[in-house]
């Protein structure tokens, strides 16, 4: 397996990396929320001419929620990466150092029985290698459904702008909830992107390696 | 790593040791094998950084499905932390260890293997047919600790006792007692705790009939050396990072317990 101890280097800062991201989106949902209960009230208090406005805070604080839910299982995932990685590196390492000795005994009256014990440590490699990267596809999984839902509540920020400019009397409050709503998005979406990208990066970085 | 044949008469002996691919750093150690038949076991076989010299050594000798016993004298990282490697190899072997030290030993990556706790007082152990002995050496160094005896080849695998830290390519066996010493003193002076448990010992050990003596470091003993090593450790004061407190400071606080 070659540079295994760079690969899980580089596992272990992506998983420290995208538990970082994800703090980051949870303190943004957390934002959203508190938002919301500024939006509900200026809503309540506009009546009539903002009584559009009001499933759309409804709306807001629902995404606010599946957000942070997502975070907890995306986080979740991401912190037994660390404990995958390392596994991941040992079934790579025991088949490195026993092909080493199969190599340096070649020449060992009994050097055949060591042959049987590769197979079965080139099979459990590979198998780690495999679940390992189902796992990381997990992961990649839920980032998306987070995107989706991050771009959903994209469309909601202009209809509530729209929505804001039927309220007069609290237009520019509204328009705040609105340039709020749309911030936050675009800061969440940044961050799972991020997240997307590095965690796409390793899956790419385990398939490379020859575990055969 | 350099293998050499100590006994052959029916079973065999070998020690591994020497290793010229040893990282700088590390203690040299001797790791032992006894064959008997299509049983073989591995006697404290060492630390990961020379697992794979050890195998590419063993592999010389010994079919890996040959393998069925390993013996661990006591805990330490250069005695047994190759377990976990060990073992991917060695599915189905027995690791006889004391009692005290399983839990711990199980954290050098130890899943698999079959844990044959040696009680305090000693067991045998067959190996096809020949008998094998764990003798108690509590204390020295370990608080569990045990050494191993072969009374058909009148050879005593006796651990860190008898053990010397010396330059990478000492010759096998001690050449002259008197200076060696020199190699050995610091050592069982530092390392070995406890006077009452080598006193213990020492009479245990006096009543075995013993050609060899093979510890784990340094060079074995063989013919008179071995007794001169007992009447030399005998002798020898151990325990001595701890200073005896001056006898008038310690009578001063038994006075003071006293009248407390």
């Amino acid at each position: 397996m070659r540079e295994s101890l760079t690969t899980q280097a580089t596992i272990l800062i992506t998983a420290a990396s995208v538990t970082a991201e994800l703090n980051g989106v949870n303190e943004i949902a957390k934002d959203m929320t508190l938002g919301v209960m500024n939006a509900k009230t200026i809503s309540h208090r506009a009546g009539e001419s903002a009584k559009g406005f009001q499933p759309i805070t409804d709306y807001i604080e629902q995404v606010a929620r599946e957000v942070a839910q997502s975070v907890v299982r995306i986080s979740a995932g991401a912190s037994v990466l660390s404990r995958l990685a390392v596994s991941y590196h040992h079934s790579g390492k025991l088949l490195t150092l026993y092909r080493r000795v199969l190599k340096d005994a070649e020449d060992a009256a009994h050097v055949a029985s060591l042959v049987p014990v590769i197979t079965i440590l080139s099979q459990e490699a590979q198998k780690e290698q495999a679940h390992f990267v189902r796992d990381l596809e997990g992961l990649v999984r839920q980032l998306d459904a987070m995107k989706n839902t991050i771009r959903s509540s994209k469309v909601i920020s202009t209809i509530s702008r729209v929505e804001a400019a039927n309220s007069d009397a609290f237009r520019k409050n509204l328009e705040v909830v609105a340039d709020d709503l749309e911030s936050s998005t675009e800061k969440i979406r940044e961050r799972v992107q991020r997240c997307h990208h590095q965690l796409t990066d390793v899956i790419t970085l385990v398939q490379r390696e020859d575990v055969s | 790593m350099k293998s050499t044949s100590i006994y052959n008469e029916g079973h065999q002996w070998h020690v591994f040791a020497r290793d010229p691919k040893k990282v700088d750093g590390i203690v040299d150690t001797n790791q032992y094998m006894i064959q008997s038949g299509d049983r073989t076991l591995l006697l404290d076989p060492g630390g990961v950084e020379v697992f794979a010299s050890m195998l590419t050594a063993v592999l010389h000798h010994v079919r890996l499905e040959e393998i069925t016993d390993l013996f661990a004298s006591h805990q330490d990282p250069d005695i047994i932390s190759s377990l976990g490697l060990w073992e991917q190899a060695l599915p189905h072997a027995r690791l006889h260890t004391p009692w005290v030290w399983e839990g711990f030993i199980r954290h050098f990556g130890s899943k698999k293997i079959q844990y044959v706790p040696i009680p305090d007082e000693g067991d045998t152990l067959d190996l096809n047919g020949l008998k094998l002995k764990f003798v108690p050496a509590h204390y020295l160094h370990a608080s569990g600790n045990f050494h191993v005896y072969d009374a058909k080849a009148k050879i005593l695998m006796s651990g860190d006792v008898g053990a010397a830290l010396e330059e990478p390519g000492a010759p096998m066996f001690v050449e002259d007692f008197e200076r060696h010493v020199d190699n050995m003193k610091l050592f069982h002076q530092r390392w070995m705790p406890s006077n009452r448990a080598k006193h213990d010992w020492i009479c245990r050990v006096r009543e075995l009939e013993i050609d060899i003596l093979a510890p784990q470091h340094g060079r074995l003993f063989k013919g008179e050396d071995v007794q001169r090593f007992l009447d030399w450790f005998e002798a020898l004061e151990v325990g001595l990072a701890i200073p005896e407190p001056a006898s008038d400071t310690a009578e001063a606080e038994l006075t003071a317990v006293a009248s407390s």
